[in-house]
């Protein structure tokens, strides 16, 4: 564990890192016939390469929505979307996304549902069988090869939508509450490989939760969105030294200072309510 | 307004008194009220209803038989041995055979270029949306025309062979296939499909590994729901216009009083049908076994 002297040290070479992910000016609006709701007005946040960075907001706040056009799947109504420096490729194929609905294919097993990217990227046989190996065992579903995801249950199934994300080894992993419907042994194990793949792969990580715990435990950096129409509210740098022991955080005084703080900032939007 | 809490009777929600405990259930053992079947009460059971069945079609026949010319007229129902005359001489004369290879022929070829373009055509308007758009109300409108009512036209245009059968049948597949496998297409989860986009997958990928398969079982109702409707395209055909096959058989049959023979055509009719059912159903064990 290193000490409390390099807790407050400056994460220098993180600000230093090239931008990934820009969103500049960055609105959008849904059109309902003639009406149209403005989810997001105004948004400014940069995301730099390596960056492991938490979104938290109010539910509906826009957080999917942020993400759906990270992955070039649905387009900016106003303001841009810039991906190593350039407009968003439409799809962004550079990126890995773990959805928020665990969108796998209802007729492949647990194994071919994890194949399926490399089996795209025209990966050699003998790799995937044994990159998909690895990565059962790595999200705890040894003996479950060969289910079908309508025979296993929701955390299941969201492990299985992890793995077949880190299976290919993206650049960027664009993550929607992935670990949401865990149980608390099961979601500390994989927020804890989550943090050795990504400080092992140099990719740069977007994490999307409600638990603001959570944020913390992970993230360089906690963006807080407000509520509808979004903008960023707070970007919090997270001066917690790494690499972290997520076991022993909350021993922490500044882990808990932290907490307070952004649940205070949250607080503020979640009384204004989702009563819209 | 009265609050939930004023309503609760706190006297009826006291803490017990005493800790309670969970009694053991481990001492006593548990008695299974549901004893599986033995194998042999099963096979008993099975042997009972064929034997049942086989029973009631015997005393069908023996009521047919003796009722004939005795209390209805024989010109109006014929009987079973007259019918099986009628069906022998068919056989030994091999004249069977002709009638036989002609309906199914007909049947094999519709079906087959029916269900193909179906397949494709509902593809095509399933993933192309203003193509859909655009034509939907002409393939409506065809589609709620009674298909059989075309046989005339058909035997118009290509005579009274088999062709003017077979382009029958393909059209009564053709928009059972279509249909269903254009549902099919429109109900693929989008999200799926950017799903397999973000992963890098090409046009060809998102309709081998995304399309075809969340539509499989769509289309596999369409040919199910084809096959025995094939059969009724073939034969209404032959019957409207024709110089063989079954539906020829059933009408000239009919159409010249004999009773007799329209019961042996309607006999071999329900034959095909039944083992047609049967090829269905054994493929969906053979499919669903493999899924
Ligand atoms: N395709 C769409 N059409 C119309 N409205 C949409 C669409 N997608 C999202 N919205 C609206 O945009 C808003 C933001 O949705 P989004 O899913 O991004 O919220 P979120 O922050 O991810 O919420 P949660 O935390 O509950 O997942 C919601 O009010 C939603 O109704
Ligand atoms: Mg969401």
């Amino acid at each position: 564990m290193p000490n409390a002297s390099t807790a407050m040290a400056p994460q220098a070479v993180q600000s230093m890192a090239q931008p990934k992910v820009e969103f500049q000016r960055l609105g959008k609006r849904f059109h309902r016939g003639s009406e149209a709701v403005t989810v997001m007005e105004g948004l400014d946040l940069t995301i730099r390469e390596g960056e492991f960075v938490c979104v938290v907001g109010p539910s509906g706040c826009g957080k999917s929505t942020l993400l759906n056009m990270s992955a070039g799947l649905m387009r900016a109504s106003a303001g841009k979307v810039l991906y190593d420096g350039a407009p968003v490729p439409e799809p962004n194929t550079k990126v890995g996304y773990i959805t928020q609905k665990d969108n796998l294919m209802p007729w492949r097993t647990v194994k071919a549902n994890i194949e399926l990217p490399l089996q795209i990227r025209g990966a050699a046989k003998a790799e995937r069988e044994q990159r998909v190996k690895e990565m059962i065992q790595l999200v705890g579903l040894a003996g479950f090869e060969k289910a079908l995801p309508s025979e296993l249950s929701g955390g299941m199934r969201k492990r299985v939508t992890l793995a077949r994300t880190l299976v290919y080894q993206p650049e960027v992993i664009f993550a929607d509450e992935p670990f949401g419907a865990l149980d608390a042994q099961l979601r500390a194990i994989m927020q804890q490989e989550l943090l050795r793949i990504w400080s092992a792969s140099k990719s740069t990580v977007v994490f999307i939760t409600h638990d603001i715990s959570e944020a913390v435990a992970l993230g360089d950096r906690v963006v807080v969105l407000s509520a509808r129409p979004s903008r960023v509210k707070v970007d919090v740098p997270i001066d917690l030294p790494r690499p972290r022991d997520l076991s022993k955080l909350r021993f922490q005084k500044r882990f808990n200072e932290l907490n307070e703080y952004l649940w205070s900032v949250l607080a503020e939007d979640l009384n204004a309510g989702d009563e819209v | 307004m009265k609050k939930v809490a004023d309503m609760i009777d706190v006297q009826a929600v006291k803490a017990p008194t005493h800790p309670v405990t969970a009694t053991s259930g481990e001492s006593e053992e548990t008695v299974w009220l549901d004893t599986p079947r033995s194998g042999r009460d099963r096979w008993l059971h099975i042997g009972a209803i064929q034997f049942g069945r086989l029973g009631m079609v015997a005393v069908l026949l023996a009521v047919w038989q003796v009722a004939s010319g005795r209390w209805v007229d024989e010109f109006w129902i014929s009987k079973p041995s007259a019918i099986w005359d009628v069906l022998w001489g068919w056989i030994s004369r091999g004249e069977i055979l002709t009638h036989l290879e002609a309906t199914l022929t007909e049947m094999a070829l519709g079906l087959f270029f029916g269900a193909l373009g179906g397949v494709v055509f509902g593809f095509v308007l399933g993933r192309v949306k203003w193509l859909a758009e655009l034509i939907d109300p002409l393939v409506t409108a065809v589609y709620s025309l009674p298909k059989i009512a075309l046989a005339p036209l058909f035997i118009l245009w290509f005579g009274v062979d088999l062709l003017s059968k077979v382009v029958l049948t393909a059209v009564v597949c053709f928009f059972l296939v279509f249909y269903n496998t254009y549902a099919g297409v429109r109900a693929v989860d989008d999200d799926l499909v950017d799903v397999v986009r973000v992963m890098g997958g090409q046009r060809s990928d998102l309709l081998l590994k995304v399309v075809l398969p969340s539509s499989a079982t769509w289309i596999y109702t369409g040919l199910r729901l084809a096959v025995p409707y094939a059969l009724i395209g073939a034969v209404v055909g032959e019957i409207v216009a024709s110089n063989k096959g079954l539906g020829y058989l059933l009408a000239h049959a009919a159409g010249t009083f004999n009773t007799s023979a329209t019961f042996a055509a309607l006999f071999i009719l329900m034959i095909i049908a039944t083992f047609l059912n049967f090829l269905v159903d054994w493929s969906e064990k053979i499919t669903s076994r493999r899924q």
